[in-house]
């Protein structure tokens, strides 16, 4: 299999200069098709045969020194870690588990590999985004309710965003594990424990600037509105607005353009108190009603299309000084 | 239409946001094979030996492999942080060419194809003040009126006709007149 | 897409009904102005490739001014294809067939020839008077405005004004006018 993608890239790489030579007229050689062809044929049988190919790792090849490329994992992220703990972060207990049934394998009676897993690096990582995310969200978005900024949480340490995450800061090659590439999960406990290591190497100011630096930027061109589904929108303006005292909202048709054909449009506006809290565009009026409502509890939260984007230098001992306040972050914490 | 002779357009997409946070070096590896005595790779082994060790401190998130090969020529692959793989020819290039080369490799952000940017910047929000609609601007006092409307369709800044100007000279007259 | 984003692109792209009184207008000069409403041209989101023209309703096409000796002298051509077919109906022939059909050429000529044009004629809606169905009437929210001022008519005066008009001299009683030879 390897020689057949050997085989194919030299025809493939070969097959540019042909054309350089010719550069009169770009003629591809005569054999090239053919032989790309019979290449592809003989890889497809193969498929068939053994199922799709499997990706090798790229520690098997010969240019690979694992710790060169710890170290330049390090100066990548422009971070300075403690090698041992950083090396342990890219540690699955599947890769140990891996290892010592080898060792058995070949008559070892108590195996041992000097190697312990990243699982304590993780759980101190994803303390550290817990609290640090919360106390960035509340300071972000001061008026946005305590459940939105759960959901928006929710969606930030979300496998799907943290995996996305640890496999642009490049963990594919280094996490030892017993699959390749590794499982989902395997990524997303690395990444918290490259954090929980840069924590134990760096100091906590550090670990936070990671946070802020890499997890909160997925935040950014997001509509945080979309990540918090509320079920019943009017129910909270209600609440919201006897809270500050706006008086009872109501929906006022503003305008509509053909309102007798299927592309009609309705502008519905929400008043409480003769003041405009928002407004909303819709097929129907139901639709512009409740675009309307949602329109407005955007701009009692301050969550508007056109909001001050989030601050992503935003100094981390602005957010470690919240975290401080014991009262203040126990609230915020705990409700997660 | 010969689309090969157009490059294809796009919008700019930096990976993973890179510099919204801070800014990573997409360029992960280096591999460097030569031949040591082969005429072809002559520029490649005048690089190691000139440039090689200052290019890998400029760069030191970058792993830099260097493999001999008998009688092969020299090559160069760069892999990214997303998983491209460049392999690049470097036979019978002199040792500039292969710094300059290197250099232009590792700024890119992978394998990726040249496209034209239709805009220089991207952005997901475009509008500060809002897309605009039919409704913006619109005079609300027209929800109260019954179309067609005798006075909102009449023209507008016509020249005062002579019948307007003799009413108007007369009610000036008989205001002088007053005074 | 979320909602919010496609109920805005729908209200961006939503189209508007304009009423415009043709009644002593000169058809040729409003056609200009309606075809830029039927193509979207006063919308900034205009673009050739951007299908975001409005409706226009034209009401009292019975009215029409057409401008000096239009009415005797412009010829109206058509063909139907078999031999010695050709017709020329002057204007005012034209008219009294039918009311609305001047008003229509004219918009229709000036739309420019490309493939949209018949589809943008679909959007405009010609009434030869201001009886407009109810239904039409509803979808209207705008008005375009009328190019030249409608002429009074004497009788549609009220009597008062006529009476009190600043007049410098009144004929004596026994004034005879001069005979019209």
């Amino acid at each position: 299999m390897t020689l057949l993608r050997i085989a194919s890239r030299a025809v493939l790489t070969l097959h540019p200069t042909i054309s350089l030579l010719n550069q009169q007229k770009a003629n591809v050689a005569r054999w090239v098709r053919p032989t790309l062809m019979e290449i592809r044929a003989r890889k497809k049988k193969l498929e068939i045969k053994n199922g799709p190919q499997k990706e090798s790792p790229r520690s098997n090849f010969i240019e690979w020194n694992y710790d060169a490329e710890i170290y330049a994992f390090g100066i990548r992220l422009k971070e300075k870690f403690n090698y041992t703990l950083l090396q342990q972060a890219f540690v699955d207990r599947s890769y140990i588990v891996q290892e010592e049934m080898k060792q058995r394998s070949v008559g070892v009676e108590n195996p041992s590999l000097n190697l312990s897993d990243n699982s304590a690096l993780a759980k101190k990582g994803e303390e550290l985004i817990t609290e640090f995310v919360i106390s960035f969200l509340n300071l972000s978005l001061p008026k946005f309710p305590r459940d939105g900024i759960k959901a928006i949480y929710r969606h930030l340490v979300s496998d799907e965003v943290l995996l996305k995450v640890s496999q642009s800061i490049g963990t594919k090659d280094l996490i030892l594990s017993s699959n390749y590439p590794p499982m989902n999960d395997v990524y997303v406990a690395t990444l918290k424990a490259i954090i929980g290591a840069l924590f134990e190497s760096s100091g906590e100011a550090r670990a936070y600037e990671f946070i802020r630096d890499f997890i909160c930027t997925q935040l950014n061109q997001v509509d945080v509105n979309e990540l918090w589904k509320i079920e019943n929108p009017m129910e909270l303006l209600k609440e919201i607005c006897k809270d500050k005292k706006l008086g009872e909202p109501e929906p006022r048709l503003i305008n509509n353009a053909g309102q007798n054909t299927i592309l009609a449009v309705h502008y519905v506006g929400i008043y409480a108190n003769k003041k405009q809290l928002g407004t909303g565009f819709g097929e129907n009026i139901q639709i512009a009603k409740e675009e309307a409502v949602k329109d407005s509890l955007r701009t009692l939260f301050q969550t508007n299309n056109n909001m001050k984007p989030f601050n992503f230098r935003m100094p981390v001992e602005k957010v470690a000084n919240l975290l401080k306040k014991p009262a203040l972050a126990a609230a915020s914490v705990d409700n997660i | 239409m010969n689309h090969s002779q157009f490059l294809i357009s796009g919008f700019l997409r930096p990976p993973f946001y890179n510099g919204v946070g801070r800014q990573i070096n997409q360029l992960q590896r280096l591999t460097i094979k030569f031949c040591k005595s082969h005429g072809g790779s002559k520029g490649m082994r005048d690089f190691i030996e000139n440039h090689l060790v200052n290019y890998a401190k400029e760069n030191q998130s970058v792993v830099v492999y260097v493999k001999p090969r008998r009688h092969r020529s020299p090559v160069i692959v760069a892999e990214y942080l997303n998983g491209d793989r460049r392999w690049m020819s470097a036979q019978n290039r002199n040792h500039e060419e292969i710094l300059k080369w290197l250099s232009l490799l590792s700024l890119q952000a992978g394998d990726t194809e040249p496209i034209r940017y239709r805009k220089n910047w991207h952005t997901d929000c475009p509008s500060i003040q809002g897309p605009w609609t039919p409704f913006t601007h619109k005079n609300p006092a027209f929800n109260n009126i019954a179309f067609p409307d005798k006075e909102l369709g009449k023209q507008l800044n016509m020249p005062e006709t002579a019948t307007e100007k003799l009413l108007r000279l007369v009610q000036e007259q008989k205001n002088t007149k007053n005074e | 897409m979320s909602i919010t984003q496609r109920v805005q692109q729908w209200a961006t792209f939503g189209r508007v009904w304009h009423v415009y009184d043709c009644s002593y207008q000169n058809p040729f000069d409003s056609a200009k102005v309606i075809v830029k409403y039927l193509k979207g041209m006063q919308k900034p989101i205009y673009h050739p490739m951007n299908d975001c023209g409005d409706h226009v309703v034209c009401i009292n096409t019975k009215q029409i001014a057409l401008p000096g000796d239009e009415w005797t002298k412009r010829a109206y051509f058509h063909h139907t294809g078999y031999p010695s077919s050709a017709t020329w109906t002057l204007a005012w022939e034209l008219h009294s067939k039918d009311p609305m059909m001047i008003m229509k050429k004219a918009i229709y000529r000036s739309l420019g020839g490309n493939l949209q044009r018949r589809h943008t004629m679909q959007r405009l809606h010609l009434f030869k008077d201001d009886k407009v169905p109810q239904e039409v009437l509803d979808n209207i929210t705008n008005q375009i405005r009328q190019l030249r001022p409608v002429p009074q008519r004497l009788d549609h005066i009220d009597q008062e004004v006529i009476d009190n008009f600043p007049k410098i001299m009144d004929y004596p009683e026994d004034y005879l006018p001069k005979a019209i030879k």
